[in-house]
């Protein structure tokens, strides 16, 4: 059986990978690499986002879905920041942080989002929530298409922080032959 | 139904009903990103991801064949329900 080839270490390349997908592969010359990453693990982020909306990246309610897909990397903090700040706002009466039902709609007082339950009149012309989150099998899919996301960037990740050698670009020959 | 005031990557997409074709796209998805880091040839690269998505969804085919058969043969047959 063959000898694998060294592996080099190379923390750049990983420190890089983390800020998002596929950009350790271009610190590595790896150019069109790096782009098919990209496409596969935003791919698999925005498919997550379109089947599920928001609602399918949230630190709060679904924390241990939240784990595997933080491994994505800052796009899932920032969709994440936004769903908190954004979309959600306070029970009246739990004093909680949590998602919008129908029939409420997101009002700001002394400076803090609460629920308010609408009108019936209201409701009728459209009025409801900033969202609306999806249920059952739907969000479950789509959580987990932004969890895969995350693992196969973990992938890409420790490919990038140790890359195979034979996958590395040759160095142009200096004697001019092409 | 998609309601009017549907806002994608907002709203949750109402496709209930074929929840079950949504894993085409993201075995697609997960081929194209495993494969930018495992093929070694990229002159290769699209015939493995057909491959490996093939893989992905005929294993996933023989999962579903092989629990609706425990659940539909084996298990009424281990643990008949009376009446």
């Amino acid at each position: 059986m063959p000898t694998p080839p060294p592996t080099e270490f190379n923390p750049l390349a990983g420190l890089v990978a983390v800020v998002f997908p596929g950009a350790g592969h271009l610190v590595l010359g790896q150019p069109r690499r790096a782009l098919l990453a990209a496409v596969g693990v935003m791919g698999l982020f925005f498919f997550g986002l379109l089947i599920g909306g928001i609602d399918a990246i949230d630190s709060k309610d679904d924390r241990v879905w939240f784990f595997a897909q933080a491994l994505v990397g800052p796009p899932t903090f920032i969709v994440d920041q936004i769903h908190q700040k954004q979309f959600k706002a306070y029970d009246l009466d739990t004093n909680l942080l949590r998602s919008g039902d129908p029939g409420e709609h997101r009002v700001i007082e002394d400076n803090r989002p609460v629920w308010e339950p609408l009108t019936y009149d209201e409701i009728e012309a459209g009025m409801g929530p900033p969202n609306e989150p999806g249920l059952g099998r739907l969000n479950e899919i789509a959580m987990l298409s932004i969890v895969l996301a995350g693992m196969l960037n973990l992938i890409i990740f420790l490919d990038a922080l140790m890359p195979n050698p034979k996958h590395m670009p040759k160095p142009k020959s200096a004697g001019g032959r092409s | 139904m998609i309601p009017l005031a549907y806002t994608p990557f907002i709203d949750a997409l109402a496709v209930h009903e074929y929840w079950y074709l949504l894993i085409v796209p993201m075995s697609i998805f997960l081929a194209i990103g495993y494969k930018a880091v495992r093929c070694s040839d990229l002159s290769k690269f699209i015939r493995e991801v057909i491959v490996f998505t093939i893989q992905v969804l005929g294993g996933l085919l023989l999962l579903a064949i092989a629990f609706t058969l425990v659940i539909v043969v084996l298990l009424p047959m281990i643990a008949p329900i009376p009446g």
